[in-house]
């Protein structure tokens, strides 16, 4: 029996016709896939980003008219730099950030070292790690603030019978310890879920590494300085980069617990742009401390991916 | 034949007791019985507004005068029944409330009417509907309303722009057992007050002799600082709204605010965080001998379910205190919510109905004397005529007729369209001083903050 003998460019010439039709079909199909996600995103977060980017130049205050007020060019971004409440609200993020931050990493990294090996115990153990986490902030900040009432919290009681120089203390009264209190009560939350983070990095730590320093005599102090914190870098650089972020997020605990009190000094920066745009309804100037919060993570962000990838995956 | 009569008789008396049952159940649901009619109420006859569905913007469906009401005007409500309009309360959060109705009046065409805390009404008032008309075709007298409520309710050309609907005066809570024990008599200025908490603190270890709030919680650090300010003749703002909190008068009765906390120690040292609700609890529980708060909470202490027992029927009032050497009566300070309708409404005359009927003071009165549940009465009433009302004050130990006293002379807040951000400054300040910050120079820090405040909104240069 004789086959015709065709070339493999013949042979592959009407796969490649019936294909084309497909492929502009699912071109299309996938811009009709992508268009309602895109239309959201776009009147959802794109729209109100451009709007109040807009509005941040504009003085627009509401209890003067339902419309937007005349250009001002940067007056609003000015005014932020002399404004004694942006300024306050800058201090108490940032110190927040700091003590939350470094609290959840220290806190994190402690638990997943020590539920680090798979026991039984360990394992039931980090399955309880995520409720923490899955806890509303809103919750939070109700039950830390009953739980340290003075009177009949229990945390306060506790801390008094263990330290009873501390009993009856005012722990939302006194502004360091109000702050602290609150970055406690997130702390507690983000500490568990970053434990589970990092016990899923060491888990990635080759044990040969480990087991090699051990034969040359390391202490587990200096395997732990020396191999598992750097194999560990990126990951605390990830997530100390979300934490930081969600740190100058905070609002939630700060409403419900102080109100920004003892006076200002729980003032975070996200509770004074509420305070500018739902209190003051003052719309052009909160926009702009919006935009200057958004310059600021914009930097923290940028900082951190520098530091966090190599001058060849740049 | 004789088993088919029985089962008849058996439908019966089953169609009877669910008609009772479920005629007991609206009764208790409204605890209302009398059925008023549409002159009672001063309504339009013959339901012009058929059909109507108003929507309510408000918050706080828990306070018992509010859950009252919206019983008696929702779907089958008595309102329904004698105007054909059914109103649907909308229960905003109280902490939300303020920039949901400047949203709506601005840009809205969702509610019909809504009801206001007296000082946020100065930056939407021009978005809300002049009623001096309405008011006076339907013959509704004025005079039967404090003065202090219907300011408030105006807007600065001195239209009428809600009606009152809920209002307070502050007074002063005791425990009357511990009164009579001690053998003490009801101080009547604050300086008396100091000295009887101090007496009480003494002679009665681990109970404060007064339960104040100094945190900065959505102004109610203010409640008490405004009757020490206003009782000493000082004032907020001048009448060409300048700050004018920190001059001397100023200066010595805010001086006095805060040494009842920090130089007498007649209060709770938590008080630094406490807002209204646990400034309130110290002596629900009864931690605290005294307190002076709004007089609605009178039906909370007499609620056996929200009350120590030593505390329930030892809870005696009197008028808020004023001010040792004062050559007037004390002026101390009153909140109102009046209700009103937005320009935008679709609905403006059925809104119309509708507030009228819930501020009539009939309806008040019936609201106000009703204590078949106790977890909804509520004492509070806006006219004098009901605040004397025999029955009203039979109901509640006589207190509304002690309101109608305070409010003769009681003052609201000023009526600045920036008071929102004023209020900010003041109760920061406020809460700092309690935590030890001087008292002059933080208070003119404050009013240096205000006057910037003051000047951003053009009040003047």
């Amino acid at each position: 029996m004789n086959t015709p003998q065709v070339s493999t460019e013949q042979a592959l010439k009407p796969l490649a016709l019936k294909r084309k039709p497909h492929q502009l079909h699912s071109a299309t199909l996938r811009w009709w896939l992508l268009g309602p996600a895109l239309l959201l995103i776009g009147a959802t977060v794109i729209y109100p980003m451009v709007s109040s980017f807009i509005t941040s130049f504009r003085d627009w205050r509401l209890i003067n008219s339902p419309d937007p007020g005349p250009f001002v060019g940067v007056q609003n971004y000015a005014r932020a730099f002399t404004d004694r409440g942006f300024l306050n609200s800058l201090r108490v993020s940032g110190l927040y950030t700091l003590i939350s931050v470094g609290l959840t990493l220290f806190l994190g990294l402690g638990m997943a070292l020590l539920l680090s090996k798979p026991t039984k115990l360990n394992t039931f153990t980090r399955a309880l790690l995520i409720f923490p986490f899955a806890v509303t902030p809103v919750l939070k900040g109700f039950s830390w603030k009953f739980m340290l009432n003075p009177e009949y919290g229990v945390y306060a009681q506790m801390v008094g019978a263990l330290i009873p120089s501390l009993k009856g203390y005012l722990w939302l009264g006194h502004d360091f310890s109000a702050l602290f209190v609150i970055a406690l009560s997130e702390v507690w939350g983000w500490s568990p879920l970053f434990a589970l983070m990092f016990i899923g990095a060491l888990g990635s730590i080759p044990p040969e590494t480990t087991e090699a320093a051990k034969m040359d005599g390391a202490t587990g102090l200096q395997i732990f300085w020396k191999i598992t914190l750097p194999l560990l870098a990126p990951v605390i650089y990830i997530v100390a980069l979300l934490k930081t972020i969600s740190a100058f997020k905070m609002f939630d605990q700060v409403t419900i617990m102080t109100g920004g009190g003892p006076g200002d000094s729980t003032q975070t920066l996200y509770y004074h742009v509420y305070q500018l745009a739902f209190r003051n309804l003052d719309l052009g100037y909160a926009s702009a401390v919006s935009y200057l919060l958004v310059a600021l993570m914009a930097a923290i962000a940028f900082f951190y991916v520098r530091t966090l990838l190599s001058p060849k995956e740049r | 034949m004789k088993k088919s009569g029985q089962y008849s008789w058996q439908k019966w008396g089953l169609a009877a007791t669910l008609a009772l049952s479920v005629t007991a159940g609206v009764v208790g649901m409204t605890g209302v019985t009398a059925q008023g009619t549409v002159t009672t109420y001063g309504l339009k006859a013959g339901k012009p507004y058929n059909g109507t569905k108003l929507r309510f913007l408000i918050c706080c469906l828990g306070a018992g005068q509010f859950a009252q009401l919206s019983k008696l005007t929702g779907e089958g409500s008595e309102f329904q029944q004698l105007t054909g309009i059914s109103a649907q309360w909308e229960d905003s959060p109280y902490g939300g409330l303020q920039e949901k109705i400047l949203i709506e009046a601005t840009t809205g065409t969702t509610y019909d009417a809504v009801a206001w805390v007296d000082a946020w009404g100065e930056a939407f008032k021009q978005y809300m509907l002049p009623l001096n008309d309405r008011i006076k075709a339907d013959n509704i007298n004025l005079k039967d309303y404090p003065s202090a409520y219907l300011q408030a309710a105006s807007d600065k050309d001195g239209n009428i722009v809600g009606m009152p609907f809920r209002g307070h005066p502050l007074v002063m809570f005791y425990r009357k057992d511990v009164f009579k024990e001690l053998k003490l008599q009801v101080p009547k200025t604050w300086q008396e007050l100091i000295r009887t908490a101090g007496t009480i603190q003494q002679k009665k270890p681990g109970m404060t002799g007064v339960s104040m709030m100094y945190g900065a919680v959505s102004g109610q650090n203010l409640f008490n600082w405004t009757s020490m300010l206003w009782g000493n003749g000082g004032d907020i703002l001048d009448a060409n709204n300048r700050p004018i909190f920190n001059n001397a008068r100023g200066v010595k009765a805010t001086q006095t605010y805060i040494d009842v906390l920090r130089k007498y120690k007649v209060t709770s040292p938590a008080s630094t965080t406490y807002g209204e609700p646990e400034s309130s609890t110290e002596i629900l529980q009864g931690r605290a001998a005294m307190w002076v708060g709004w007089w609605w909470y009178w039906a909370r202490f007499s609620d056996p379910k929200a009350t120590a027992a030593d505390v329930l029927g030892n809870v005696g009032f009197a008028p808020a205190p004023g001010w040792a050497g004062a050559d007037k009566a004390p002026k101390t300070y009153a909140l109102v919510w009046p209700a009103g309708i937005f320009k935008n409404s679709k609905n403006p005359d059925a809104a119309w109905e509708f507030i009228k009927y819930i501020s009539n003071t009939e309806v008040q009165k019936k609201v106000a004397s009703n204590r078949s549940d106790l977890s909804v009465a509520d004492n509070t009433i806006v006219t004098f005529s009901g605040m004397r009302d025999a029955k009203v004050n039979a109901a509640n130990a006589g207190i509304p007729a002690v309101g109608a006293e305070v409010l003769k002379t009681a003052r609201t807040l000023p009526r600045v369209k920036t008071w929102a951000e004023i209020q900010g400054v003041l109760e920061v300040g406020i809460n700092q001083m309690s935590n030890g910050a001087d008292v002059k120079v933080t208070l003119d820090r404050m009013a240096k903050d205000v006057d910037e405040v003051q000047k951003r909104a053009g009040y003047y240069k």
